[in-house]
């Protein structure tokens, strides 16, 4: 079984033009990752666990007036104006956590654009996304010790796909229910098979420029408004089922794509030492050759598409 | 109207009468479904044939052409389809998604020839309806060109009969007889398939195919561009390669025969395949892979 671990690292960048940021700042949700990233990075490391982290470029530039924003609608420029202008230092700048992940011999660097931009932004145009992306991959090629091959897509809307595909080739994450039909049934079929502890394996398709998709499986995250408890044992039941399958060497052929936000683990203590632990037991079971840990772009490597 | 030429297609393609074409081709989508085979195939005795060939290529090759072609000789026999379709033992890597697409597939091939396996034992209990004891069995189904390393080690002695077919004409075949659908259709993003997947898929179909021959004396290769020209050398070179007795061979207009057993040829489109400088590239083509295989 082979395991793909990957973070979209974005802190309030995510959520810049909703009132969520300023909750969770004032919650302290961004300046606990300065303790809690190292400390998951360094458990990550440590165990030689590798993972895929997608990072929005412009946290790592320092300041607005480093950043290149004016390939952006004005709305969403305006936002991102009023967030940098009203937010504190630790909700938008990642400056100073950059050489944590950016040392990592075991850490891809991918790509969550510059802004997150998300195509359902109702200025967002093709061309302005593109822009973004664009400029994201501009900043990381002066930052990142390594090229960006892969990107995962702000609030996994792929609407874009083809043309990055076909500018950058870049390998992407796209949400599992890009494969299936939304209508009540499928989403009242995945939430049973979410109860029953099954985990959708990760499906990985190339496209027509040789560059790779791959379904996530679990958001690893239990936070939310509603229903926290029952989320908590839903993805407590798929962890353990999926590592039962990996321990009893059951559905070798299958991947398993874990996704999550690394703020999500300052949110609640219990997820983070969950997490760990979990992580704890992959190394283990991969230590005992029951499954391989890898990134997106080592999934690309062996295939045979150069 | 269109309901009768499809009901004409069913007859040419099982030679038979229309009406029994019709109750063999039900037959044979029936046993198509796992249940259903579970208990028809009890129906027929289990035999060995006497020796295996796997037909490898691309889609649209002409694998299938030549599959008819040489099935037609007395001693050959050969399952109406694709082997993937008639048994769970060779895996059906295009899915429903992607008809004659199986490189959206890729990871799930490569997966496979890595961990997984064909068992023989499975093969020969499934299609045990084509199957005679005294006959050489001829299979082609595309998802065996990615697993060579696999028949080579399930089968006793088998042979491989490589269909190369130039690009353009593989291409424009599948674009014209094929559509991606459901996921397949959302990440490549229309309705036919982009030329730049279909490149990809034929070279990274021949390339394992020449990467995975493990020995060169199994193989026959068959240029489909030269076989057009003059089918009835390249059948009997091919009979011969096969070990197969000599068979009485005849070309009249477009209807080939073998001892007897008539199929008709239809040469591709001029569009497909005489653009360009379709003769020389079919020539270095055919010297890429004859290198190839004298590397072995």
């Amino acid at each position: 079984m082979k395991f793909v671990i990957s973070f979209d690292f974005e802190m309030g960048w995510g959520v810049l033009d909703t009132p969520a940021w300023q909750r969770r700042e004032a919650l302290g949700v961004y300046d606990r990752l300065r303790s809690v990233l190292p400390e998951l990075v360094t458990h990550l490391k440590d165990r030689e666990l590798d993972s895929t982290w997608a990072v929005v470029a412009n946290m790592f530039v320092g300041g607005i007036e480093k950043m290149d924003i004016s390939h952006l609608p004005d709305s969403y420029k305006g936002a991102i104006r009023k967030f940098l202008a009203e937010s504190k230092r630790s909700t938008w700048d990642a400056s100073d956590l950059l050489g944590v992940i950016n040392d990592q011999k075991t850490i891809e660097i991918a790509t969550h654009t510059a802004t997150h931009i998300y195509p359902s932004h109702p200025d967002c145009t093709s061309d302005a996304y593109l822009a973004d992306v664009s400029s994201s991959l501009s900043v990381l090629s002066k930052i990142a010790n390594q090229k960006c091959t892969s990107i995962i897509y702000p609030r996994d809307q792929s609407d874009y796909r083809l043309e990055v595909a076909s500018r950058w080739g870049l390998d992407s994450r796209i949400n599992p229910n890009f494969m299936e039909h939304s209508s009540r049934l499928s989403q009242t079929k995945r939430f049973i098979n979410a109860l029953s502890g099954l985990v959708p394996e990760s499906r990985v398709f190339i496209g027509a420029h040789k560059e790779i998709y791959h379904t996530g499986s679990i958001l690893f995250n239990w936070n939310g408004r509603n229903a926290k408890a029952l989320r908590r044992a839903i993805l407590k039941n798929q962890i353990e089922q999926v590592l039962k399958a990996a321990e009893l060497k059951r559905e070798q052929d299958t991947t398993i794509h874990i996704w999550l936000h690394p703020f999500n683990l300052t949110e609640d203590l219990e997820l983070k030492e969950y997490f760990l632990d979990t992580l704890t037991k992959l190394a283990k079971l991969r230590d005992r050759g029951r499954v391989d840990v890898v990134t997106m772009a080592e999934v690309r490597k062996a295939l045979p598409i150069g | 109207m269109s309901r009768f030429s499809a009901f004409k297609r069913v007859s040419r393609r099982h030679r038979l009468p229309m009406a029994y074409a019709l109750l063999y081709e039900a037959f044979i989508r029936l046993y198509a479904l796992p249940w259903a085979r579970k208990c028809l195939k009890f129906f027929f005795k289990e035999e060995r044939p006497s020796r295996s060939i796997f037909i490898l290529g691309c889609y649209n090759s002409g694998t299938t052409i030549l599959k008819d072609c040489v099935a037609l000789h007395p001693d050959v026999t050969t399952p109406p389809v694709e082997g993937s379709r008639l048994t769970q033992s060779i895996p059906d890597f295009d899915g429903s998604d992607w008809p004659r697409g199986m490189f959206g597939n890729l990871y799930q091939i490569q997966s496979y020839r890595q961990l997984g396996g064909v068992s023989s034992a499975q093969y020969f209990s499934d299609i045990r309806p084509w199957v005679s004891a005294n006959k050489v069995l001829l299979e082609k189904s595309i998802s065996c060109s990615v697993l060579m390393p696999q028949i080579d080690k399930e089968f006793s002695n088998p042979k491989y009969l490589v269909v190369l077919r130039g690009v353009e004409g593989v291409m424009s075949g599948i674009q014209k007889k094929s559509r991606p659908r459901g996921v397949a259709k959302k990440i490549l993003g229309g309705e036919i398939y982009p030329e730049n997947f279909l490149v990809a898929q034929w070279d990274y179909l021949y390339s394992t195919i020449l990467k995975d021959i493990a020995d060169p004396s199994r193989v026959k290769l068959v240029v489909f561009e030269e076989f057009l020209i003059d089918p009835i050398s390249e059948l009997r070179d091919v009979f011969r390669f096969f070990d197969l007795p000599p068979a009485d061979l005849s070309m009249n207009g477009n209807l080939l025969s073998v001892s007897g057993r008539d199929i008709e040829i239809h040469a591709p489109r001029a569009d497909a395949d005489s653009s360009g400088n379709s003769a020389a590239k079919v020539g270095v083509m055919r010297s890429l892979f004859q290198e190839g295989l004298g590397r072995k």
